[in-house]
């Protein structure tokens, strides 16, 4: 991997501390609005006299402003603040040397409107952003994602300017990008999502089954809770046909919403290599847009899902600090392609992503079998509290074992690693998911190797990377060698090169390094 | 483990108290069977784990191995080390003992029931060699 270009950042005030564009004031007020509800209701509905309730909207109106004005940032001297909090107050710090993903988006408000919001990611925001500002002039957005982007201010980079290079900077391009700017050289489009391809990804996504779990539970359950239209249309002309027409018509609907809400989050997803960032930008009300800088990816992962599988496509996601198992739609470099050309396609939007040139590696053939102890010990597990249900139901104790068994065989079959200079890549399957991981050798965080007993008996051991977006790869069982030498190559680098992030050569790892073992029963 | 076992222990006997369900000696023999394995877990289980935890550190990583039966080694390469915390509680800074958690930006790596003066030159030793340019 290589080590992230240093910003020579300029010292001194970049953007000084400047207040969120004014339409902050109206969402924050309904921010404020809504969580003072259950206070209008008691004061509207208990008879509460009027300049109590006019009070109120005052207090809503003042405390609104009172927040827009105290938040403020900055950029000075290589690092973003954010001062907000009324009674608590809050300075974030962000170094811009640490932040790994600048997110724009636009919510259908925010779009009507005209403002942006930024999001600015950092390692260890893994359920969140270290610093979200909501509401952004666009020519505000640009100055601050300059600053943020090369550590100076827009100035440097204003249209306009003679350029002193042939090869228009990165932030040059977003600002075309944005078109507050003009460029010769457009940012390459790697690819955009076709309606069709669209379509088959919010298919064959979980939101439909998940809908569908959904309607089934209200409608069984809670249908006095559906508007009375929808209730009445169900009653008269769906549930005299019986019960397959009123499962028919839920899946109608989970399909619909599903496809609706896959829309709004994917339509035109397109992905562009912009220089020495990514960009992608995706959605049908709102948009949203997504920068991360090539040199923080660390690794990209290729999934294939269960109904995916079946047809032949898969999703790509990278694995990049501070966008976290949380941040579902950052992480996702592609959300559709056919699996066939997912080596291309990362090899196109990533080519400094190195590969191993080495064949994959399977498991040995004697490890196969302690892939099937977990599966049927679930499987077992879930047989005997199937036993347990009344009726008909009871005969779902057929399925957990068979299912656990083809996953006890599936897994091993389909398991591979393989390690070399520069890269590692594993490939394992969860339950019903497949995941590939392509990872930069000196990428991964920490390693992990997991032992028992029983598998020390077998010479088995797990093996466990993790990323700094606090995901993982792993193999539950292989070869303890294997796993062994796994620990001590990955993620490590050689101390004596110049080049900090140089990985160790494989050839000059013999075993596990001669480390100060300091035992702990010593003491 | 006397204090992740004291808890269910104290909730075990206050239902046997409270809630009058079964025989009085089933429901004080289901808190005593609760009380030996917890006596006998604060017994067994130190020098086990004793014996079996070590760490070691080298220039380019830590290597930590822990667990009786299920038995994890984690390592963490030296340059991954983004910040190190040490905490001890009024029993712990008593018996001069300190609890060591090496953060990266994956998670942390805890080194526990370290004497003070072992963590402070861990501290100080892993400071000074993960002082290198991080690349996350």
């Amino acid at each position: 991997m290589s080590e992230a270009p240093a910003i020579h950042y300029q010292h001194g005030v970049v953007v000084p501390d400047t207040r969120l564009h004014p339409i902050y004031l109206v969402i924050e007020t309904a921010k404020t609005v809504r969580s003072a509800v259950p206070f209008l209701v008691v004061t509207i509905l208990g008879g509460a006299p009027w300049w109590v309730n006019t009070i109120l909207v005052v207090m809503i109106m003042v405390i609104a402003i009172a927040q827009w004005h105290v938040k403020k940032y900055s950029v000075i001297s290589g690092v973003l603040r954010l001062h907000s909090g009324l009674v608590n107050r809050s300075v974030r710090v962000v170094p811009i040397t640490r932040i790994t993903a600048l997110e724009a988006y636009r919510s259908l408000t925010q779009r009507l409107v005209g403002v942006w919001g930024l999001k600015v990611q950092s390692p260890g925001d893994r359920n969140g952003s270290a610093v979200v500002l909501g509401c952004l002039s666009g020519s505000r957005l640009d100055q601050l994602r300059t600053a943020l982007e090369t550590g100076r201010s827009p100035e440097v980079t204003q249209p306009g300017q003679p350029e002193h290079d042939h090869e228009p900077s990165t932030i040059q391009r977003y600002l075309a990008w944005r078109r507050t700017s003009s460029l010769k050289h457009a940012p390459d489009v790697i690819a955009v999502l076709s309606t069709r391809d669209m379509l088959i990804a919010t298919i064959s996504n979980n939101t439909i089954p998940l809908i569908f779990a959904g309607a089934l539970v209200v409608w069984f359950r809670f249908s006095e809770y559906v508007p009375s239209k929808a209730a009445d249309f169900m009653q008269e002309n769906v549930e005299p046909r019986g019960i397959v027409a009123v499962l028919v018509a839920l899946v109608v609907i989970a399909i619909v919403s599903g496809v609706i809400l896959g829309a709004l989050r994917l339509t035109r997803f397109t992905l562009t290599r912009d220089g020495d960032v990514l960009r992608n930008s995706r959605g049908l009300l709102g948009k949203q847009s997504a920068t991360i800088p090539v040199n923080r990816i660390q690794a990209v992962r290729i999934v294939e899902g269960f109904w995916r599988m079946l047809i032949g496509y898969c999703i790509l996601q990278v694995e990049v600090a501070g966008i976290g198992p949380a941040n579902t739609n950052q992480r996702m470099l592609f959300p559709l392609l056919k699996t066939a050309r997912a080596e291309a396609f990362i090899r196109r939007a990533l080519p400094e992503l190195p590969w191993p040139t080495e064949p994959l590696l399977q498991i040995p053939q004697r490890v196969h079998r302690r892939y099937l102890t977990l599966p049927l010990e679930y499987g077992a597990g879930f047989t005997l509290l199937f036993l347990l249900l009344p009726g008909w139901w009871k005969w779902l104790a057929v399925l957990p074992l068979p299912l656990g068994l083809a996953l006890g065989l599936a897994r091993p079959r389909e398991a591979r690693w393989q390690v070399d200079d520069h890269s590692v890549l594993f490939r394992w399957r969860r339950l019903t998911t497949r995941n590939t991981v392509i990872a930069y050798r000196t990428g991964v965080q920490s390693t992990e190797w997991s032992s028992s007993p029983w598998k020390a008996r077998a010479h088995v051991a797990g093996f466990k990377m993790r990323f700094s977006s606090g995901r993982i790869a792993k193999i539950r069982y292989m070869a303890e060698d294997d796993a062994l030498m796994l620990l001590h190559v990955i993620g490590r680098r050689d101390p004596g090169l110049d080049d900090p992030v140089a990985p160790v050569p494989l050839s000059s790892v013999a075993g596990p390094p001669p480390a100060v073992r300091a035992a702990a029963a010593a003491r | 483990m006397l204090f992740s076992g004291l808890p269910v222990l104290l909730l075990f006997a206050s239902l046997a108290y409270v809630i009058p369900w079964g025989a009085w000696w089933l429901r004080w023999g289901i808190v005593a069977i609760l009380a030996a394995i917890l006596v006998l877990g604060m017994i067994v289980l130190p020098p086990i784990r004793y014996r079996v935890f070590w760490y070691a550190i080298s220039s380019t990583e830590i290597d930590i191995q822990h667990g009786i039966i299920f038995i994890k080694r984690s390592v963490v390469p030296m340059h991954r080390v983004q910040n190190l915390r040490t905490e001890r509680g009024p029993m712990a800074d008593h018996y001069q003992m300190t609890n060591l958690k090496i953060r990266t930006a994956a998670g942390s790596v805890g080194i526990s029931g370290l004497g003070r003066i072992e963590a402070d030159d861990l501290c100080d030793r892993i400071s000074q060699l993960s002082d290198i340019a991080d690349d996350v």
